[in-house]
């Protein structure tokens, strides 16, 4: 599906497609803005959005956290000037608790 | 810059020494100044970004890190603010505490890969037993003393582990940090909009009291 984010309608449904919400910052304030500005402030801004996993940026990083079904999982992408990044989410990068443990019994038998 | 890597082989001459010493002493009463890359990062795959949290993703409160493996600052900062934050986190369901790998030198990007090498499952717990264990030893550990390390945990590796792709992310994230967000030294921290750089155990917990978190 393509995306054209140059409304704040538009931003919004981006952000409804990709599972995200914006953090740190309020819808009204990413339609003010060019910029989508997320993750307490990390700013990203788009270009183009070719479909719901992939967009264009000028530079930026920004966090997208997924629907809360999945609260587990957070998104976080870096983008760079050039490159389309996919905007998919990334469920492996979280430290629980039972694996800290883990690695803290292995450290102690070690 | 001095290069950590530098302190283990201790082999050079007495104006090399000096030189050393001299900017040992420059650095010894100010967090670590962080380099960036001028160039251009290439592809980056977010698989590889160097970043984990712990918390809750959609919690109000949110606290952003950057942190250095090879800066003393960031392992005080750890051993007397993090660490003991990061148990009570566990506990509650209102706090999302995010972890930036902030290189300090541009030989820590290889202790980047290494994290970045395992399995993205134990990516997050790795960095963190990593951080504790080298800041009670107070060692800035190389690429390979953080493999060596690491090794003794025997944990499992990312069987299509992309070096370059790795490197690159690292790179991008300095880049983002040190460019767009002015963080010109480690530790830096984030409650709400502002970053304080430099900061320390104290500043962590006045912050925290100034946000108004109940701990």
């Amino acid at each position: 599906m393509k995306v054209n984010l140059d409304s704040l309608q538009r931003r919004r449904e981006f952000l409804r497609l990709t599972g995200g919400i914006a953090l740190g910052a309020s819808a009204a304030t990413i339609g003010l803005i060019p910029r989508l500005v997320l993750a307490g402030g990390c700013k990203a801004e788009i270009i183009k959005a070719p479909s719901k996993t992939s967009i264009t940026v000028k530079s930026g990083l920004m966090v997208i956290t997924p629907t809360s079904d999945e609260s587990q999982k957070i998104g976080i992408v870096l983008i760079d000037n050039e490159h389309e990044a996919a905007a998919k989410t990334n469920p492996y990068k979280v430290c629980t608790e039972p694996k800290l443990r883990e690695l803290e019994e292995k450290l102690k038998q070690s | 810059m001095i290069d950590s890597d530098s302190n283990n082989t201790f082999v050079c001459t007495r104006r090399k020494m000096l030189g050393m010493s001299a900017a040992a002493l420059a650095f010894a009463n100010f967090p670590g100044r962080v380099f960036s890359d001028s160039s251009e990062s290439g592809p980056v795959d977010l698989r590889y970004a160097p970043q984990f949290y712990v918390g809750q993703p959609d919690a109000a409160f949110r606290i952003d890190i950057a942190w250095s493996i090879r800066c003393g600052y960031s392992h005080k900062l750890f051993k007397n603010g993090v660490d003991p934050f990061v148990k009570q986190i566990f506990e509650r369901d209102d706090t999302l505490l995010v972890f930036h790998h902030l290189c300090r030198y541009k030989k820590e990007i290889g202790n980047s890969e290494v994290f970045l090498s395992l399995d993205p499952t134990y990516y997050g717990p790795a960095c963190m037993v990593s951080m504790r264990h080298f800041a009670e030893k107070e060692k800035f550990p190389t690429k390979s003393q953080l493999k060596k390390f690491l090794k003794k945990l025997d944990l499992p590796n990312d069987p299509n582990f992309n070096k370059k792709a790795a490197k690159n992310a690292s790179i991008l994230l300095n880049n983002y940090l040190v460019k767009d967000e002015q963080i010109n030294k480690t530790p830096a921290l984030r409650i709400g909009q502002k970053w304080i750089i430099g900061a320390s155990p104290e500043d962590f917990a006045q912050a925290l009291k100034e946000s108004g978190y109940e701990s």
